[in-house]
């Protein structure tokens, strides 16, 4: 029985790749959807400053198996400063997910400085799906991997699937800290954005496949916004 | 996967197969000790030795000067320069001042507490300070490349070397964590959740151990080398692995004993060059480790066999001991699980494999990733060696072929600078989840088998070199990729007389042609029909084959009449399968991938006959 969400979005794709941090070289997807891109698909399609998004469910509707790529890669992060291509490239061997199905079952939770109603964002975002408006194309955990993604007509049965999954990432907290400063991101709230510094720290849970339903430990959340200094 | 690595770690842990974190086996033996007895004074002995233990290791000692705790190269434990041939070790003395401050280190430490082995650390530190084994006799024979360790011969130590202590080996963990955890440009260190064991802990950088002797070198499963793979960092030297010191020890060291043990390894391709050379940098080399959750001895025909070490035998190459094996293999598949085995959780016991490859020097990609339960991979094995299972060229019952034999065989042709064909890794990895996973046989596996049965070498049907011949297992592959999951699987195994495809018919029809040329022939043939027609008569049996039964009735059968060299036999094959032929539409003009597979089989399988039948006469 699928719990009571706001939102259900089904998601799918030829090919899909939820890198393990552990394996981020040569690649290995997880088995199914995290947590973590699960939200990166709603941010695609909605996201504003007011909200976030908490996947409840994660529904396997298909899955056809594990696939090799072997690619010619960049090995530098493209900035201002223009690569010579050749001089630059790696082959790198990833283990990726193909054929995929996912129905996403989520909420939206409402930041202390929103000023407006939920039902308003959630219309927004009932709008933005119907007409398959998206702010970037969504994708299955990377961007080469572009995903198509429609509202749920209800029909959709996760494939009868268990299996323990052991430990997979749930998804990040952007903390402030001015001991470890590795990186720069943005702060909202009621007196406006601004720029932080601090270092992004990895959450992950124990994942458990029953009956095709991979579901998300609430608690997780209450973690992060700890960790992240959200009043809620 | 590496969870379950890290679950098979502490199985080995538990059971004492693992090495302490930190600690590696070397080559070098350990050649000296150095003796310490209490009292006043001091005895200081050196010990001339050569045994072989485990030791403190670091992935980062390369060309900077790291010392190991109370067991080193004599140019760190007691700063001896003099090298093998008459040199000298100019870094000595750095050396040397790194051992003793590491040994303030670990006096200090916290984690020291047993009072006998800071006595020992104390009386150490004075002797080391003193130089008191300069004294001993033997002293000049020591080289700075040779490994000393020290003993304390009072309170309560006695016989024991100082590094192997509990104490030490901890402290030696808590030092290495740190050192491989730190970022280069801070040397702060990175703590967050491993993203294996879920536990709050320091992030290594590197994993100190690495994965030995896979593909002919030392490689790393985990590592970051450049800015393009890392996230939330700004360059490789703050970024962090992800996991702790602890799993990356245990997964380096579990892969290292999967590797080496022959039980749990299996090289499914190599990858060669122009001349037979093997290129060990290749991605294109595959090597699977496997193994059980559970360790499980099966009792099958009276044997007692390790079940994975069983499921694997679909990998083994051609050898005298595959015969037994596959046969025990078949005998475990038709055994249903017995009451014992389910009270056991046999059935539910979970079968891990992994294929890695080297990606150039220093890495290693995991290419593919199965787990299955026992239940499963039973009724998959089943499948796949029943689809792969066909009678030999001489009609008798034969096993199906292994793996490295189908490599062997759909790369037997030499090209023409007298290397092997290549195989693409993917058709193995492809047969492995067909044999695992129950997927279907790989796409591009039909073409090369059909590609290989072109050349005359394809259509080989004698062993060689103990291995089934290569017509046999190409027709077994088309058999499997045609009937994988099917009834037909069983009834293609021989012969089906009641097989009405026309390319099937096809291929019997020329196969009793070449064995009418046989017969007629006085001596023997240097090039039959075969060899000449085969790839026409696969391809357009329309065109090929008008003029090759017009030469059978007007040469070749009526020689055979005369003669009376198996005539009527070969007579009513003939009209049985024209007959049948032209029930189903007559010869077709061009033959697709499948029906030209058809065609092969049929070939194959009145070959066999053909031969059964002449074998039964004599």
């Amino acid at each position: 029985m699928a719990v009571k969400t706001h939102v259900r979005l089904r998601a799918t794709g030829e090919f899909a790749c939820f890198s393990r941090p552990e394996f981020k070289v040569e690649r290995v997807s997880y088995p199914v959807m995290t947590p973590s891109a699960a939200r990166g698909m709603l941010e695609a399609i909605f996201w504003k400053p007011e909200f976030r998004w908490e996947v409840r469910e994660i529904w396997v509707l298909q899955h056809g198996g594990e696939f090799v790529l072997l690619r010619n890669e960049l090995e530098e992060r493209q900035g201002q400063t223009p690569i010579l291509v050749e001089d630059k490239r790696q082959q790198r061997a990833s283990l990726v997910l193909k054929d995929v199905a996912y129905l996403i079952l989520a909420d939206l939770r409402l930041a202390p400085h929103a000023d407006a109603p939920l039902p308003k964002y959630l219309s927004q975002f009932e709008r933005r799906l119907e007409r398959g408006q998206c702010h970037h194309q969504p994708y299955l955990g990377t961007r080469e991997f572009a995903a198509r993604f429609e509202p749920s007509d209800g029909s959709e049965t996760p494939l009868p699937w268990d299996q323990d999954l052991g430990t997979m990432l749930f998804d990040l907290a952007f903390r402030e800290d001015d001991q470890r400063q590795e990186m720069t991101f943005l702060r909202h709230g009621r007196e406006g954005t601004r720029e932080a510094k601090g270092f992004a720290e990895a959450l992950f849970f124990h994942a458990r496949l029953t009956g095709g339903v991979l579901k998300v430990p609430q608690e997780k959340y209450l973690e992060l916004y700890r960790l992240e200094g959200w009043q809620c | 996967m590496l969870n379950e690595i890290a679950e098979l770690a502490r199985s080995l842990e538990n059971e004492g197969t693992l090495l302490p974190v930190g600690f590696s086996p070397y080559r070098e033996p350990l050649k000296w000790v150095v003796h310490i007895k209490p009292g006043n004074p001091l005895s200081v002995y050196l010990e001339k030795t050569e045994t072989a233990r485990p030791r403190p290791y670091s992935a980062k000692r390369t060309s900077g000067i790291i010392p190991y705790p109370l067991v080193d190269e004599a140019a760190y434990a007691l700063g001896v320069d003099r090298e093998t041939g008459g040199g000298s070790d100019r870094r000595a003395a750095a050396k040397h001042a790194a051992f003793l401050k590491l040994l303030q280190k670990i006096q200090l430490s916290p984690i020291v507490q047993d009072t006998a082995l800071k006595e020992a650390l104390n009386v150490l530190q004075k002797t080391l300070s003193q130089q008191l084994f300069r004294n001993d006799p033997r002293f000049p024979e020591i080289l700075s490349k040779d490994w000393v360790a020290f003993m304390f011969e009072g309170a309560g130590l006695e016989g024991q070397l100082l590094f192997e202590r509990e104490e030490i080996k901890q402290f030696w963990a808590e030092h290495l964590s740190r050192e491989v955890a730190a970022h280069k440009k801070t040397s702060l260190v990175s703590h967050g959740t491993c993203s294996v064991c879920n536990h709050h802990a320091q992030l290594v950088r590197i994993a100190p151990t690495k994965v030995k002797k896979l593909s002919g070198g030392d490689r790393q499963l985990m590592s970051l080398n450049a800015s393009a793979f890392i996230s939330f960092a700004s360059d490789s030297s703050d970024a962090h692995l992800g996991v702790c010191l602890r799993c990356a020890e245990h997964i380096s060291q579990t892969l290292n004993y999967l590797i080496q043990d022959e039980r749990h390894r299996k090289t499914l391709l190599l990858a060669l060059q122009a001349g037979g050379k093997v290129n060990y940098d290749s991605p294109a080399n595959q090597v699977a480790v496997f193994w059980q959750k559970s360790p499980h001895e099966g009792d099958i025909d009276g044997q007692e066999i390790e079940l994975s070490t069983l499921s694997v035998a679909a990998l083994m190459e051609s050898g005298p001991e595959v015969e037994a094996t596959l046969n025990l293999l078949q005998s475990f598949l038709e055994t249903p699980w017995s009451p014992k085995d389910y009270a056991l959780g046999i059935p539910d016991n979970r079968f891990f494999l992994a294929v890695l490859s080297p990606n150039g020097k220093g890495r290693i990609a995991l290419r593919e990733w199965i787990a299955v339960t026992l239940n499963d991979l039973k009724d998959r094995l089943k499948a796949y060696l029943q689809a792969l299972k066909l009678r030999s060229p001489d009609g008798s019952a034969s096993r199906p072929p292994t793996i490295p034999e189908i490599v062997v065989a759909l790369r037997n042709a030499q090209d023409r600078k007298g290397g092997l064909a290549e195989i693409s890794p993917n058709l193995v990895r492809g047969l492995l989840r067909t044999a695992y996973l129950g997927t279907p046989p790989p796409p591009g596996l039909l073409e090369a088998a059909i590609k290989r049965l072109r050349s005359p070498r394809g259509r080989e049907m004698q062993v060689i070199k103990r291995q089934p011949p290569p017509f046999q297992v190409l027709a077994a592959v088309l058999k499997l990729a045609l009937y994988y999951g099917k009834k037909e699987a069983e009834t293609m195994e021989h012969l089906n007389p009641l097989h009405l495809d026309p390319a099937y018919l096809c291929g019997r029809l020329l196969a009793v042609l070449e064995e009418a040329q046989r017969r007629a022939a006085t001596g023997k043939l240097n090039t039959t029909l075969v060899d000449r027609f085969y790839g026409a008569a696969a391809t357009g049996p329309a065109a090929a084959f008008a003029p090759l039964v017009k030469l059978a009735h007007t040469a070749h059968l009526p020689k055979l009449r005369r003669e009376n060299r198996g005539y009527r036999q070969l007579e009513e094959l003939l009209t049985d399968i024209m007959t049948k032929l032209e029930a189903a539409g007559g010869f077709p003009h061009t033959l697709s991938l499948m029906a030209q597979a058809q065609f092969a089989l049929g070939f194959y399988h009145q070959r066999a006959a053909l031969a059964a039948r002449s074998k039964t006469e004599e």
